[in-house]
């Protein structure tokens, strides 16, 4: 990285696509997680969150710059979001797979009827919230990017997390055949709730001001323009509402379009991340004298031509 | 140059720095002096002056701004450290990384309202493949993956002397000292000229004092 020597509004350049997949990876199964508890969905929507997580969880440690010391990542719950949310992986994916356990491993002291079973299945289900929670809260504790620092982004991420999720479903649905075709207006209601969340998302950081404001100017600028405009609105929301609203034989590819657009959105929330910039200019610097007008200038120039003319003779 | 300081053992002493805007020409000399002192990466400077266009000809000017680690009384990148790696020193302010510890998930980088943290991708030196000797032996002072930042010449410090970019500042322009010393040079200079600190709406008491 290079770093800059003029005082611009800059974006982070930490982040991308790593993280982005994380986010979309971890958001959209562990929303999964949560619908399978409360919609008693088939055990395969379970293996496919458990699974979503894992893969997930191999992409984040792409992202660390010392991944074999990841293990240290869970030693600051106290104060770092991080390190809970570490922990928070760590038991849903040990509490998710205990709680199905009994579906392929017989002669276990409890099956999924049991009340451990079933105990085990909803502290899944909260890990699994809380893991949808987690980056959110994790962002918004950025003072110094506007545009992460407020309390609608953990709402929106849940948004996409629940949007995420019942594309998965939409998807699942094409190999587990016509059983889940109820599922298509719960799609769309999400689908509709999840545009309304980012809609006022943008609307608010766009009446904020400043680097807020520059962030959503840059979600409809050059180079991320066509990603935010085709990729998340086109395709991840209108296309696929659309689809379900009045083509319901175009599950598979409603719950894709979905899901892209999931994806694109984190990656573009993630690079617009605009920093405070630094205040050169302060009340009280004097620059009086920097913003004399032409006629001031002649004025002095004449005046110290005429002293220097007068020190001569 | 020795640092004067007035130890009491009964306090902890608050190390702040008093940037001169008026007597900072923007010439550089801290930037390259923490690069020779702490050999940072290529593209990378803990210490740098960053500089603004005002204004049209002829009137135009340029505003010169020293930019640094603050090292902030509540630094908002020390609580977002998952591993602790980022901790601040129980007997002063400063705010140092335990390479050691940090794993490189960048949340303190992305944190830092001053862009005063770095991740090197690898220990490449300017050259290439091939480090110069100088960068062998300077080079292994940080490490490649994890976090790195201005530590104020720690070690120069606990040895009585100045950071390197304030002792070669040729207009004088930076001044430490102990925040916590009312006699000090710097809690003089800042109760008697106007000054700011950068972005502290943000919270995190930045300990250093641009003076305008």
């Amino acid at each position: 990285m290079v770093q800059g020597f003029n005082a611009e509004l800059k974006c982070q350049q930490e982040w991308g696509w790593l993280l982005s997949v994380w986010l979309f990876l971890s958001g959209t199964g562990c929303g999964l997680f949560v619908l399978f508890k409360i919609l008693d969905l088939p055990i395969f929507f379970a293996l496919l969150a458990l699974g979503s997580i894992v893969l997930g969880g191999a992409v984040l440690l792409l992202e660390l710059g010392s991944p074999l010391r990841a293990w240290r990542g869970a030693s600051r719950i106290r104060t770092s979001w991080l390190s809970r949310g570490v922990v928070f992986v760590c038991f849903f994916i040990l509490t998710g797979f205990l709680s199905i356990a009994p579906a392929w491993v017989p002669g276990l002291p409890w099956d999924s009827a049991s009340l451990t079973g079933g105990a085990l299945g909803w502290i899944a289900a909260l890990c699994a919230l809380m893991i949808v929670l987690y980056p959110g809260f994790f962002l918004a504790q950025n003072r110094s990017i506007p545009f992460w620092n407020t309390a609608w982004l953990p709402v929106v991420l849940i948004g996409y997390a629940a949007t995420g999720a019942s594309a998965m479903i939409l998807l699942g649905s094409a190999f587990l055949g016509d059983g889940l075709r109820p599922f298509d207006s719960l799609a769309a209601v999400l689908l509709v709730v999840n545009a309304i969340l980012v809609c006022v998302y943008l609307l608010a950081m766009h009446r904020a001001g400043g680097p807020a404001k520059e962030s959503v100017r840059l979600l409809n600028a050059p180079p991320l323009s066509w990603t935010f405009r085709l990729g998340v609105i086109l395709v991840g929301m209108l296309l696929p509402l659309l689809l379900v609203l009045w083509v319901p034989s175009a599950g598979v590819l409603a719950g894709g379009c979905m899901l892209a657009g999931s994806l694109l959105f984190r990656y573009c929330v993630l690079k617009v991340g605009v920093y405070v910039p630094p205040a050169l200019v302060q009340a009280g610097m004097d620059f009086s004298r920097l913003n004399r007008t032409g006629t001031d200038l002649e004025r002095e120039y004449a005046g110290m031509a005429a002293h220097h003319a007068g020190g001569r003779g | 140059m020795a640092l004067s300081v007035n130890s009491v053992a009964s306090r902890a002493v608050k190390w702040g720095v008093a940037v001169d805007l008026k007597r900072c020409v923007g010439c550089q000399s801290c930037t390259m002096a923490c690069k020779a002192e702490n050999g940072t990466p290529p593209g990378i400077f803990w210490t740098r002056v960053i500089e603004k266009e005002e204004g049209s000809y002829p009137f135009a000017y340029t505003v010169f701004m020293p930019m640094r680690c603050n090292h902030c009384s509540d630094p908002p990148c020390v609580p977002v450290c998952p591993t602790g790696a980022s901790h601040q020193r129980a007997h002063d302010n400063l705010v140092l990384v335990d390479q050691d510890q940090c794993v490189g998930c960048h949340a303190c980088v992305v944190a830092c309202p001053y862009e005063a943290r770095f991740i090197p991708d690898n220990a490449r030196g300017y050259y290439g493949k091939h480090t110069t000797p100088y960068e062998e032996v300077s080079f292994k002072k940080w490490q490649a993956g994890t976090a790195q930042k201005c530590t104020l010449c720690v070690h120069r410090l606990d040895a009585g002397l100045q950071p390197a970019c304030i002792d070669t500042c040729p207009t004088r322009a930076l001044v430490i000292g102990d925040l916590n010393d009312a006699q000090s040079e710097i809690s003089k200079l800042i109760q008697q000229r106007p000054r700011f600190q950068p972005r502290a709406e943000l919270g995190a008491d930045p300990n250093v004092f641009y003076l305008t």
